[in-house]
């Protein structure tokens, strides 16, 4: 890991479609190499009515999700933002994308549609949009170390930056996700750089979360270094 | 090879071509011992070295019977690298060797079993121990306090107990029978026992009374769920307790860490806690137990409604943190200075620390104007504390004595380089001769990346020229200042003197705070009188020292009115005189022979005991010492002579004024 320039960063929310996308957006612009996940069973959209939502499995291409939701009357999902956000997504990426939850099978895009990943967990940094998502996502890695308890060598640091699921607060999330992903990608390059500094990043991430906290108090963050 | 670029092409060729990663393998342990050796502990050349070894027996990137073939061969360098004290080592550099060495631990101790070599098992076994004991530590940082401690240097903390967690699952393999019953040195029993020993070994370190940060708390629990299912037998009590028990607010504070930071390692091993209960309860790990599941359900309520209370509001949860009663006192209590200058001795704040609106960690004292400084001063030392103050002294004293003892280290080193680089030199020298004579083809892959021969066999021998000694300590530039009405209170000092404190308090008078008469002039009083009270002859060896500093900052230095150098010579004498007896000849001469100024004052300041019938004899000869040996002083011996035989005429002592007359028909010329 420490022979890498920068880092690698994975995005999750539960659809993998309104705020793990908007940081996915936000972070891919800033030049970081990014992929994104849902940690949730499904895909679920607002639907026509509050108890009529949209469930689409994960690997449904956003085109589609598209049609659906234009089926439904464009005035409805434009008002909510939904297909704004539908059109940001196509723009990223072709699907939404399940957590590889360990022996589960595959709810994904082939590896080529994410260049710069060699396979699905080949990442420094997670960066979750929800407690839930943290904590299935921290409870993957540590059921990895049970059922998998060779397999300890890689690290990865998975952050949870608490964000409303809703448009606004999705792009707000964004923006404090891109300074934390900025404070962090310094911090390692740093240290990467200065061989004779005798102090290496991990020994400063503590730091850089609590400054990054005392500026960003709305966004609760959660922080846990996992193996797999 | 002393480009990292030519390590980089190194690292290609044996990827591209495995057949050549034995000897490039060689080729590059070697320039890294060289950089090792020559203490290049930071290069770029030693990181490249490094991560290229790290890439090939960490990331898998080479076919792993090369990497089981060759991982012994790692051991020297490895051992080069980690047991090391040396602060300059690249923290960077270290953390990659303790990944390689975890790396490749069952490689070696598989290489031992079929391969008793004892040797090598006792460098594993050194290395294990030293690297273990360095977990609470800074490791390889210089030390700070003992909270920061715990948190600094992660990167290494991590790769150690990975390598706990390594030797765990070597020395404890499912199968007992793995090493055979005709060993020579490995026994499945004592090899289990350190493994199980290493098991409540990772459960004490957890359980420090210490908040540990998220890092090595996280790292803790993955390596116990790998455990949990390779040795379940071992572990699943202890970890079942651990993860009920647990709680942070139990845990005390790092002193010296932000509020929030805090506030927020608690909130993170919680939140790990939590996730842990709930993975063993909906997996169905604990479901056979049920009196133990109903208190996990119970405990993983608790830590919901725990964290929901604290959700709103974060900063309640300070009412939670505990302060530990034995923090320490400052940020810096290194007994190491961190850098070789005069603040890197003295300060006991936080290195790094500066921020927008305070610079005291960057601020030149010595810049300031004199009287705020002074003032300062005056105000720190009335608001601190007798044992916060004697505390931070012996801080300074030992840094001041690690100094120097560093500086002999290195001048012996320097010295065991010079004879070595002799020694290398000839064999050269040799080897070319031999060389020359046959007609040896090196290979050619090996001679390119083979590291750059120390020396041409045709120059002429070039000893390595020792490193430079460390910048030595410069005094700072002595100025004037005006007298403060405020009195300091110090006498606690001297309250309990020891040799190192009264060398520090002789060189605080005479060259720390000699700028101020008021602080000065108390101390010299409260010397000279502790050496008043403890008996002078005892204390001759400080005296002298003290009265030579004294002579250095009266006449050289300063060149003030008030000549403290004569003031206690003349009051030394004057208590020392009257306990002379005969046998403190010796002692009464080395005084005067080491005071590097004797004026008329003092030396007839001897007159009383020329005239002391029982004493003469001695203090004569002392008297003739000087004559002989101290020239400055023949008058004022003369003089005093002079002044003794007419008292002894006086009194009719026909005896001493004989003695008088033979020294003055002798020497008077």
């Amino acid at each position: 890991m420490d022979d890498r320039q920068d880092l690698r960063f994975c995005t999750v929310c539960a659809s993998n479609n309104n705020r793990s996308m908007e940081a996915h957006k936000v972070l891919r612009d800033a030049g970081y190499t990014v992929r994104s996940y849902g940690t949730g069973s499904a895909v679920r959209l607002p639907g026509p009515s509050i108890n009529k939502p949209n469930v689409f499995p994960f690997g449904t291409p956003y085109t589609e999700i598209m049609k659906v939701l234009e089926g439904q009357g464009i005035k409805v999902h434009k008002n909510n933002g939904v297909l704004e956000m539908t059109v940001r997504n196509m723009n990223i990426k072709k699907a939404p994308e399940r957590w590889p939850y360990f022996n589960q099978p595959p709810q994904k895009l082939p590896e080529d549609e994410h260049p710069g990943f060699q396979n699905e967990l080949d990442f420094e940094i997670v960066i979750t949009c929800e407690e839930r998502c943290f904590d299935n996502v921290v409870e993957d890695f540590l059921a990895r170390n049970y059922f998998d308890p060779m397999e300890i060598n890689n690290k990865v640091h998975v952050f949870n930056v608490e964000i409303r699921d809703d448009h606004e607060s999705a792009q707000l999330g964004g923006k404090a996700i891109l300074e934390l992903a900025n404070n962090l990608s310094n911090l390692y390059k740093e240290s990467i750089e200065n061989v004779e500094k005798f102090q290496i990043w991990e020994d400063q991430i503590e730091d850089v979360i609590t400054d990054w906290q005392e500026k960003y108090k709305n966004f609760p963050i959660l922080y846990s270094l996992c193996y797999h | 090879m002393d480009d990292p670029s030519q390590i980089v092409q190194a690292a290609l060729l044996a990827r591209e071509s495995p057949s050549y990663f034995p000897q490039i393998l060689s080729s590059v342990l070697d320039v890294a011992l060289v950089r090792a050796n020559n203490n290049e502990l930071s290069s770029k050349v030693l990181l490249a070295c490094v991560s290229f070894i790290h890439s090939a027996f960490v990331t898998n990137k080479f076919d792993i019977n090369l990497r089981k073939s060759n991982s012994h061969l790692l051991l020297p360098l490895l051992e080069k690298l980690l047991i090391n004290d040396k602060p300059s080592i690249s923290t960077l550099i270290v953390q990659k060797s303790l990944e390689i060495y975890y790396s490749i631990y069952n490689f070696i101790f598989n290489y031992l079993i079929n391969n008793p070599l004892k040797e090598i098992w006792n460098k594993l076994s050194n290395l294990n121990n030293y690297l273990i004991d360095k977990l609470y530590t800074s490791y390889p940082l210089n030390p700070l306090n003992k909270h920061n401690d715990l948190n600094r240097s992660i990167g290494c903390k991590l790769a150690i107990l990975k390598l706990i967690h390594s030797i765990i699952l070597t020395q404890l393999p499912n199968n007992n029978s793995i090493i055979p019953s005709n060993h020579p040195f490995l026994y499945n029993s004592s090899i289990n026992n350190q493994a199980h020993s290493l098991i409540d070994f990772l459960f004490n370190y957890i359980n420090n009374p210490i908040i540990h940060s998220t890092l090595i708390f996280s790292t803790i629990l993955s390596i116990l769920m790998s455990l949990f299912k390779l040795k379940s037998q071992l572990i699943s009590n202890k970890l079942l307790n651990f993860i009920l028990s647990y709680e942070s607010q139990f845990k005390f504070s790092n002193y010296f860490n932000k509020l929030l930071k805090n506030i927020l390692l608690s909130k993170f091993n919680d939140r790990l806690d939590k996730i842990l209960l709930s993975l063993l309860l909906n997996r169905g790990f604990i479901d056979k137990d049920l009196p133990l599941k109903s208190r996990f359900s119970k405990k993983l309520s608790y830590m919901i409604d725990e964290s929901i209370k604290y959700k709103k509001n974060l900063l309640d949860y300070k009412d939670n943190l505990k302060e530990d009663p034995n923090h320490p006192i400052f940020f810096n209590e290194s007994s190491i200075p961190l850098n070789l200058n005069y603040k890197s001795l003295f300060s006991l704040i936080d290195p790094n620390y500066d921020t927008k609106d305070d610079n005291t960690n960057s601020l030149n004292v010595s810049s300031l104007d004199p009287n705020l400084r002074n003032n300062l001063i005056i105000e720190s030392l009335k608001n601190v504390s007798n044992d916060d103050l004697n505390y931070a002294l012996s801080i300074i004293i030992n840094r001041c004595f690690n100094y120097k003892n560093k500086l002999q280290e290195e001048n012996k080193e320097t010295d065991n380089q010079v004879n070595i680089n002799i020694q290398e030199q000839q064999q050269i020298q040799e080897q070319s001769q031999i060389q020359n004579e046959s007609d040896y083809q090196q290979n050619i892959i090996k001679s390119s990346l083979s590291p750059p021969p120390i020396h041409e066999s045709h120059s002429p021998v070039i000893i390595h020229s020792p490193s430079p000694p460390p910048q030595s300590f410069e005094l700072p530039t002595p100025s004037i200042l005006k007298d403060s009405d405020k009195e300091l209170q110090i006498n606690h000092l001297l309250s309990s003197p020891n040799e190192i404190s009264i060398n520090y308090i002789i060189r605080l008078i005479t060259r720390g705070i000699n700028i101020n008469t008021i602080y000065s002039n108390k101390l010299r009083e409260l010397l000279f009188n502790y050496f008043k009270e403890n008996d002078l002859k005892q204390n001759i060896d400080n005296i002298i020292i003290w009265l030579n500093e004294e002579y250095y900052s009266s006449f050289i230095v300063n060149k003030t009115n008030i000549n403290n150098y004569l003031i206690y010579t003349n009051k030394i004498i004057d208590s020392i005189l009257p306990f002379i007896e005969n046998n403190d000849r010796n002692l009464i001469i080395r005084l005067l022979s080491e005071l590097p100024y004797l004026n008329d004052e003092i030396i007839l300041k001897l007159k009383s005991l020329c005239m002391d019938p029982l004493r003469n004899k001695m203090i004569f000869q002392v008297i003739l010492y000087l004559i002989m040996f101290k020239p400055p002083v023949l008058n004022s011996c003369l003089n005093l002579i002079k002044l003794v035989k007419q008292d002894a005429l006086n009194v009719n002592d026909e005896n001493l004024s004989n003695q008088c007359d033979n020294y003055l028909s002798k020497y008077s010329k």
